[in-house]
């Protein structure tokens, strides 16, 4: 594991953003693995340990991606792994998801929280973040 | 006395008395008539207002004077009766009046008597006459008032907003059925009750604060959440023309329909929101990679990002033109031709534009036309005709894995011309299948996501469909295709249905 570049699982029932954020994570050294909805994406962290989750929020329903974020934490395999949520629906009609501070991030299951569409240079840097972060708890 | 002249009866047995009387009379313009005895005088007299005096002998043969009188004012209550008679005493003045005279002429008597007496008879006649009047006058007013009143309470029951009427001293005066119906407690307590007894606050604050009012016109408007229903609220204070208050009117309206109307159409803000949102993401972002240069050793890639997103930009932009489509349906300013087509010919033009899309895919799209010539023109708006076909066949490659089937037949049936779009690709459950025509609704699975749609297709057209009087209807299993059929109504049939 140590030799190998970390792996990070995108979930995103959005094609493009699927393959916009490989494209990005690819190009920043990371090796990635895609799943389309929850239910895959629960498969793939029991099976291949990603390092790191991003994850949609709106897939389905209206707040898939905290479920998701929730399950991972809560499961054995994915209690340590830094989860991103993503979404274009940030604050819409009647809903704010923008978290305001670590007590909401806490809240929704999350470390961090990217709005779409996003710079590449910010998703890899928020990555780059998590990461080392979880190294440092490693470490330490 | 309406009459220019006073008509005037005597009854006397003596025709020196009868004949002395008239002459009198006459002298001063009275109409007077004569008669011998009480029955005379009886046939004499046909309706109350013949007469407006009678000077009745006491003493006669065949009817006393005592019984002549009595029975004529049974016949007329206006009537101003005079005994004449030469055996004055005190009883037979009483008695006679008791009988209904209202004086007594002794005899002898001088014309200047006579006069006198008939004149201050009149007088008093036209006093109680006029007196009569006034009370007739008033009871009709009386009467006018209840009528005005029960229809005015008859209006306001009849209200489907509940009305709530309190005066200055906090007590309710009056409600009415609706009212009752809004607020059940208030049935039960009976008028005037005191506003602190009604148990829902929120009606009782909003009554307080037009009670509180100052004399300028003020209306409180507020909403009131009762249950599972919601209704609006205006009170305002009722002020005297002085502007002196005299209480407070509350309207109570039930808004619960249009409470969800708001709810239905913020629900569909939103999803109008998230399905425009995703799209100009999805282009921003291939955008900023383009500019980060994230392609730019790689042509092959770059092409692919720019492919994408203009697959995106088209999404939305029919998204757009689709939800202009439905707005206009909706407002009604959808512009509809009707003309007789022929709807082959709609359907092989469909087909023609969607050719290439399927065979891109190495779908066989198939137009299967019979050969019979039963087929019957259908009046239709061409656009929207198109415009549903091309969804239909549009749809039908999109959610074909490729090298699939699509099938397109017209048909002929009873009164319809049917337009039939079958494919064997990926299919609904039945769940999806329910809510295939719902405002974007889209199956989502491995498949769907990969294909771009707006989720307003189908809905769309199943509204252009039901402009023509047809209908559309879908029989799909997952797995196992499905087939669409739009029936359209043929132009003999729609006939009828024109307005």
């Amino acid at each position: 594991m140590s030799s190998q570049s970390p792996l990070v699982l995108i979930v995103d029932d959005d094609r493009d953003f699927r393959e916009m954020t490989r494209w990005v994570l690819e190009s920043g050294g990371y090796r990635v693995a895609c799943a389309a909805d929850p239910q895959s994406a629960l498969t793939l962290v029991s099976r291949e340990q990603p390092a790191l989750v991003i994850t949609d929020l709106m897939m389905g329903a209206m707040s898939a991606g905290f479920s998701l974020s929730r399950t991972i934490k809560e499961s054995p395999s994915g209690r340590e792994v830094p989860v991103i949520i993503v979404t274009a629906a940030g604050s819409r009609a009647g809903y704010d998801f923008v978290p305001r501070g670590a007590e909401d991030l806490a809240a929704m299951h999350a470390d961090a929280f990217v709005e779409k569409p996003w710079l590449p240079e910010n998703l890899l840097a928020e990555v780059a973040r998590l990461l080392a972060g979880r190294a440092g708890e490693k470490a330490s | 006395m309406s009459t220019a002249t006073t008509s005037i009866l005597v009854v006397d047995d003596e025709l020196g008395m009868r004949e002395g009387c008239r002459k009198v009379l006459a002298a001063e313009d009275y109409e007077v008539t004569t008669a011998p005895d009480g029955p005379a005088a009886l046939q004499l007299f046909q309706k109350p207002g013949d007469f407006a005096v009678a000077l009745v002998d006491l003493r006669m043969p065949r009817m006393g004077g005592l019984e002549v009188i009595e029975r004529l004012r049974a016949l007329d209550e206006d009537l101003v009766l005079f005994v004449m008679t030469a055996y004055a005493t005190i009883d037979t003045a009483v008695e006679a009046t008791k009988r209904g005279a209202y004086g007594y002429i002794p005899k002898p008597f001088t014309p200047d008597e006579l006069l006198l007496a008939v004149r201050n008879g009149l007088e008093r006649r036209a006093l109680w006459v006029e007196t009569e009047q006034l009370r007739q006058d008033q009871e009709r007013r009386l009467l006018e008032v209840a009528i005005e009143r029960s229809k005015c309470n008859t209006i306001i029951n009849c209200m489907t907003d509940g009305v709530v009427v309190a005066n200055r001293d906090r007590q309710i005066v009056l409600r009415n059925a609706a009212a009752a119906r809004i607020l059940p407690e208030c049935s039960n307590l009976p008028l005037p009750c005191p506003l602190a007894d009604m148990r829902c606050a929120g009606f009782r604050a909003i009554v307080e604060e037009a009670l509180s009012a100052s004399s300028t016109p003020l209306i409180v408007s507020k909403e009131l959440a009762l249950g599972e229903s919601t209704y609006m609220v205006n009170a305002s204070p009722v002020l005297e023309p002085g502007g002196e208050m005299l209480g407070a009117v509350a309207l109570l309206r039930d808004i619960t329909p249009l409470k969800r109307l708001e709810v239905a159409k913020s629900t569909f803000v939103s999803m109008v929101a998230h399905e425009v949102k995703s799209p100009i993401a999805a282009v921003e972002g291939y955008l900023n990679m383009l500019l980060d240069g994230a392609a730019s050793e790689d042509p092959g890639a770059a092409r692919r990002m720019i492919e994408r997103a203009l697959v995106r930009a088209r999404t939305l932009r029919s998204l757009v033109s689709e939800l202009l489509s439905l707005t206009a349906i909706e407002t009604g300013n959808f512009t509809f031709r009707r003309s007789p087509l022929d709807l082959r010919e709609v359907v092989a033009r469909a087909v023609e534009s969607c050719s290439e899309k399927a065979t891109a895919k190495r779908i066989s799209l198939v137009l299967r036309q019979d050969n019979q010539d039963c087929h019957e023109p259908v009046l239709a708006d061409e656009a929207s005709l198109l415009s549903v076909v091309g969804n239909l066949i549009d749809n039908a490659v999109k959610y074909t894995p490729e090298g699939g089937h699509v099938d397109v037949a017209v048909e002929h049936n009873g009164m319809y011309e049917k337009v039939i779009v079958r494919d064997d690709g990926i299919g609904m459950t039945v769940e999806e299948a329910g809510c295939a025509f719902d405002e974007f609704f889209r199956a989502k699975n491995a498949y769907t996501t990969q294909v771009p749609g707006t989720g307003l297709g189908l809905s769309l057209a199943r509204r252009l469909v039901e402009m023509h009087h047809g209908k559309i209807t879908v029989e799909t299993a997952p797995g196992r295709g499905s087939t669409f059929t739009v029936s359209i109504p043929g132009a003999a049939a729609a006939g009828g249905h024109q307005p």
